[in-house]
């Protein structure tokens, strides 16, 4: 059984997919009934039940087809790219739920992994089962899609500094 | 605008998200609620599979009947120490396993060949020695880490003849089946069986 921290931690995990908070706690709801429904035995249930939340809330964008599978191409990434150069965005304090809303659906879950859990780019690789290159590539258009926007946009919703 | 790096903000931003109360209540609920009902469903299947042990055991006793009764319950433990099903209560009190385990009609108790020892009781859960519904106890030894079962059930006299009797000074006896030690005694009302490795 989850304790109320447990619970806590995945509302969260799942508010920072769905970047919503009603959606976020149905999503959670509907992943912890089946969680039980399965009456199984795991050695980690926290990390279990944010598959199911994750598997769950990608079947439900499949479903409403939100999410845009795209082929990556590597070629034009530098060769030091990394998740860390995340960290040299500067953005507006207010700026957090526009950024996450603006972000895809399995851009938010790297966002998850790198902003709260603090992973690597090889740890959140190993996290999601794929390969390095796929989840550099989506970091690396991340970036530059974060970049383009909220700078175009800097006067009405605040900035991105390179 | 005050500005802050990228990790910082979306993190501050998640982590200041919270269930309310009422959400968490229901969570909770939801998690007794579906528990409860699995609990209820665990006890019938393990009421289902005493009955059908009982009508087996009208077949199974009269062509196996030239077997010792302390050889068939060792042989018997040993085979569910051996499956070493998963438990259905994980905890260090004895008393906690006999509130969970509401089925039983004894209370699981401490046996005095075991004071001081170094076994750790770990959990338990609901199975049967010779068609009677018993506890089985998984210990720990602290220094070895081996596992042990430990089944306890109710001491019938007619139906568990001629075994040990700890309070008229018996030792108790000792049979092996597949590779394991079983010793089995009667204390307290209660019919105690311990497997242990036979190089204890």
């Amino acid at each position: 059984m989850f304790d109320k921290d447990d619970l806590q931690l995945l509302y969260r995990y799942a508010y920072s997919l769905t970047c919503d908070e009603h959606d976020g706690y149905d999503l959670l709801q509907t992943a912890l009934e089946k969680f039980i429904k399965l009456d199984i035995e795991v050695n980690q249930p926290v990390a279990y039940m944010k598959k199911i939340i994750y598997n769950r809330f990608i079947d439900d964008c499949r479903h409403k087809k939100i999410i845009q599978f795209e082929n990556f191409e590597e070629s034009d990434l530098p060769a030091d790219f990394d998740v860390q150069t995340l960290e040299d965005l500067l953005v507006n304090e207010n700026m957090a739920e526009k950024i996450l809303q603006f972000l895809e659906p399995d851009e938010r879950e790297i966002i998850y992994c790198w902003a709260i859990e603090g992973f690597s780019t090889s740890e959140i690789a190993i996290k999601l089962d794929k390969p390095k290159g796929t989840v550099l590539s989506k970091i690396y258009r991340m970036r530059k899609r974060l970049s383009k926007q909220f700078s175009k946009d800097s006067n009405m919703t605040g900035e991105i500094e390179l | 605008m005050k500005k802050g790096n990228l990790k910082h903000i979306v993190r501050e931003h998640i982590e200041e998200k919270s269930l309310s109360d009422n959400q968490l209540n229901s969570l909770m609920a939801l998690q007794k609620k579906q528990n409860k009902k699995s609990i209820m469903q665990t006890r019938w299947v393990a009421v289902a599979a005493v009955l059908l042990l009982a009508v087996s055991n009208v077949f199974y006793f009269g062509s196996s009947s030239n077997l010792k009764l302390d050889q068939r319950i060792g042989s018997e433990v040993a085979k569910n120490h051996i499956n070493l099903k998963p438990l259905e209560i994980q905890t260090s009190s004895i008393r906690e396993i006999g509130q969970f385990l509401t089925e039983l009609d004894f209370v699981p108790v401490e046996s005095s060949l075991l004071k001081g020892s170094t076994k750790s009781l770990i959990g338990g859960r609901y199975c049967s020695i010779q068609g009677v519904t018993a506890a089985q106890l998984r210990l720990k030894d602290r220094k070895s880490g081996q596992i042990q079962s430990l089944y306890q059930t109710v001491y019938d006299e007619k139906k568990f003849p001629g075994l040990p009797l700890l309070k008229e000074n018996q030792k108790p006896v000792t049979v092996y089946s597949k590779g394991l030690a079983v010793d089995i005694w009667v204390e307290k009302g209660i019919l105690f069986a311990l497997t242990h490795d036979i190089n204890k």
